[in-house]
């Protein structure tokens, strides 16, 4: 030992009665301190009986309590001294720990262990526990949660409701959804908003955008962008999402705090990203065999997202990186080869009428 | 005159003041003449020294020269500062091993976690020589976020679905969404009184604990009331809100069986929020107006809003200091007042170094983050005028942890930092 050992070391005293600091002389015994206190008192703690509560940081005064509850006090400024205590004592670590920082190799082994075990709870953890939990959701929470974010997305004042066009989209969409059994009611709101979009809420409720009912070159293209979305419910995508958004954004709280609002919603927003991508892929090749399954022509879906990919090309480099509907060479080759040897059999989806009525449905009506 | 200063031990203070710590000896003098004491400083007996073996050597405590301990109860005038001496680095070494392993654990170690980082940032927190100590467990914080799982969460979603689940009909569904609604409106006042009750609780400076004594139905009734004022007013009771619940929290608040006291006037904060609500007006006005100024003024009519938004930004800054020294400086205790040195401009360079320090290392500096601000409050507040520490007594309250529990749902104290 550097600092030979010392016995008698000056401090403070708190009764835990009184809020006055008095001065103690503290001194080491064999099984116990002694402390002389200003004023008079002198009291004996046996080691056994003292516990350290504070200390155990460079340049944090050595405070040692006695008692239950609402104990004494004894507090030693100068740090060796719990050098001396433990030498004296015989009494070391976890009891009496000397200041001084962690290790380094145990904080760099916590970093490197935290990291991984947030990529791996991220990247695996998190969307295995969603879609445990996802699948155990009853359809009527999905219902009403989806219920909600379609009136949020789609307030009633922004819908498109021409009679016509709403019954021949119904019979489109029903005829998709009859061709799986499941226990989802389907329902479909065209939103008056001019981007090419369409997305689908938990719980059956689909939400097409009125600029792709107009980019839509047939109306086996409209059932394409139908089936996908509806494998999107029934794979329950919107679900599994939520729930992995949530976990992650509580996991992100309670590590960096509330100072990470700004991590959340970075965390958040790739989050959208990465879940997509996968369920994208699942959602395009589901939703193609359904297309079969209700004798519709598979080859529209593919049109539609040839255009659409036209349409990414022409859009700026960074807005194709953020689309969260990539609609890649790969992924149209995948669907082409799906749909490969399944020409012929097919039933238009909608009557020139109907399709007309569709494409009209935006059209205010006297 | 004295050749050692009574306060700080200074030798040779020629003066009557000592120049180390300012501490005006004659008056201390006076004041432990009238209390019946002997002025004239008289040394302790020197101890009985025990026999030491060979490696121990022996070093007297040496003597201080003074008439009662280290830190007189009582000063003319005076200000105490509080000091923070945390470290970035130190509190990294904790956080990052606490965030590991809340990870492993799925989150069941965060109460423990929470609990750690709480005792290392009281304990560096100093106010007259003497550090804060925090005694909460993580049993008591999980026990505590439990409860708040067993008699909230559960009922809140019991409440609201479980009539549809079973088919009860549209009256049980009714009632049981009015259910769910008074439940989720009492958590908030009862999370603010708990969570309070709880941290004074457990938390004490020179041994002497701190405590909320309000009473939690009393203070769920007006929240409630205020909460009705607000909706009516359209939001401009808010201000009023905001001091009146302080003023509950401060005087029902203890150090020992001293009471805090709350001075503050109901419309103190209102030309603050006035201020932020025009800033406001403004902001959506700018944004109205741009796509008109465009045709005029082109591309330049941006800059319209974006000001606007900068103004919005400063405001609100400004409010938050004006609230934070508002509160502070009317909050006395024992005859001493807080005060506070908090200036917007300050303030604002305080959050905009935590945002680039938290963006630029992806939230790896969360620790230093919590250290700059739990150093800049202690940096900006100080107690002054004359107290005596001394006539404080221990008045400890027990408080439960279900408060706290409750707290663990609100964004306002989530987080192991």
């Amino acid at each position: 030992m550097a600092e030979p050992t010392r016995l008698e070391w000056a401090g403070f005293y708190l009764d835990g009665r009184s809020a006055a600091r008095r001065r103690a002389v503290v001194r080491l015994m064999r099984t116990g301190l002694e402390a002389s206190v200003d004023g008079g008192d002198t009291v004996w703690w046996p080691y056994a009986e003292i516990r350290q509560v504070q200390g155990f940081h460079a340049g944090e005064p050595v405070r040692l309590e006695r008692g239950d509850g609402i104990a004494a006090a004894l507090v030693v400024p100068d740090a060796a001294f719990i050098e001396s205590l433990r030498h004296v004592s015989g009494v070391t670590a976890p009891r009496f720990r000397r200041a001084g920082r962690r290790w380094a190799l145990t904080v760099f082994g916590a970093a490197i262990g935290a990291v991984v075990l947030m990529v791996i709870l991220y990247r695996w953890g998190i969307p295995a526990a969603a879609r445990v939990v996802a699948d155990r959701v009853p359809v009527s929470w999905e219902d009403r949660l989806g219920a909600t974010i379609v009136d949020q997305f789609a307030p009633a004042n922004r819908r498109c409701t021409a009679p016509e066009g709403q019954a021949a989209l119904d019979r489109l969409l029903g005829r998709i959804a009859a061709a799986e059994p499941s226990p989802y009611r389907f329902r479909i709101v065209v939103l008056d908003d001019r981007q090419v979009n369409a997305f689908a809420a938990p719980g059956g409720h689909l939400v097409v955008l009125r600029g792709l009912l107009q980019r839509a070159r047939s109306p086996e293209e409209v059932a394409g962008v139908l089936a996908h979305e509806v494998q999107h419910v029934l794979r329950r995508h919107a679900t599994r999402a939520i729930i992995q958004r949530a976990s992650t954004g509580v996991l992100v709280a309670a590590i960096f705090g509330d100072v990470s609002g700004l991590f959340a919603f970075a965390v958040d927003a790739a989050a959208t990203l990465a879940y997509s991508r996968e369920h994208e892929g699942e959602a395009d090749a589901e939703g193609l065999r359904l297309l079969r399954a209700a004798r519709l022509d598979p080859r529209g879906m593919i049109a539609f997202f040839e255009s659409m990919r036209k349409e990414a090309e022409r859009a700026p480099r960074a807005f194709r990186y953020l689309s969260t509907h990539p609609s890649t060479d790969e992924r149209i080759a995948g669907l082409r080869a799906l749909a490969a040897g399944s020409e012929g059999a097919f039933e238009p989806a909608l009557t020139g009428a109907e399709w007309n009525a569709v494409r009209a449905i935006c059209d205010r009506h006297g | 005159m004295a050749d050692t200063c009574p306060k700080c031990g200074r030798p040779a203070v020629g003066s009557d003041q000592c120049p180390g710590c300012g501490f005006v000896i004659s008056l201390y003098d006076r004041y432990l003449a009238e209390r019946g004491h002997d002025p004239s400083r008289k040394s302790a007996a020197a101890p009985a020294v025990p026999a030491a073996s060979a490696p121990i050597v022996w070093t007297p405590v040496p003597r201080r020269e003074a008439g009662g301990d280290g830190s007189p109860s009582w000063r003319a005038s005076e200000s105490r500062l509080l000091a923070f001496h945390g470290a970035g680095r130190d509190l990294f070494s904790i956080w990052i091993v606490c965030a590991f392993l809340t990870l492993a654990t799925l989150g069941v170690y965060y109460f423990w976690a929470k609990t750690r980082v709480r005792h290392y940032l009281y304990g560096q927190t100093e106010i007259e020589g003497d550090r804060f100590a925090y005694h909460g467990t993580g049993e008591e914080l999980f026990v505590g976020f439990a409860k708040a799982v067993v008699f909230f969460i559960i009922p809140i979603i019991l409440l609201s679905n479980a009539p549809g689940w079973f088919g009860w009909g549209l009256m049980a569904t009714k009632l049981g969404k009015l259910g769910a609604t008074v439940l989720t409106g009492l958590f908030t006042p009862l999370a603010i009184v708990g969570a309070r009750r709880y941290r004074l609780s457990r938390t004490s400076w020179r041994g002497i604990r701190f405590s909320f004594r309000g009473d939690a139905k009393t203070f769920v009734a007006r929240f409630v009331g205020w909460s009705i004022l607000i909706f009516l007013t359209a939001g401009f009771y808010y201000p009023v809100f905001l001091v009146r619940k302080q003023q509950y929290l401060t005087d029902h608040s203890y150090f020992g069986n001293a009471r805090f006291r709350f001075t503050g006037e109901a419309s103190g904060l209102m030309t603050a929020y006035l201020r932020l609500v025009g800033a406001f007006a403004v902001f959506f006005t700018a944004f109205m107006t741009v796509w008109i100024s465009a045709l005029f003024f082109g591309a330049a009519a941006l800059l319209l809003p974006l000001a606007a938004g900068a103004l919005v930004v400063g405001v609100w800054i400004k409010f938050a200091a004006e609230k934070r020294c508002y509160f502070w400086d009317h909050t006395e205790l024992e005859g001493a007042t807080l005060r506070c040195s908090v200036t917007p401009g300050a303030l604002a360079r305080l959050y905009l170094a935590n945002a680039v320090l938290l963006l630029m290392t992806l939230g790896l500096a969360t620790p230093w983050v919590k250290v700059r601000n739990a150093r800049f409050t202690c940096e900006t507040l100080a107690l002054d005028g004359p107290i005596d520490i001394d006539a404080i007594a221990q008045d400890a309250q027990a408080a439960p942890s279900t408060g706290e529990g409750l707290a663990t749902f609100f964004d306002t104290d989530v987080g192991i930092g």
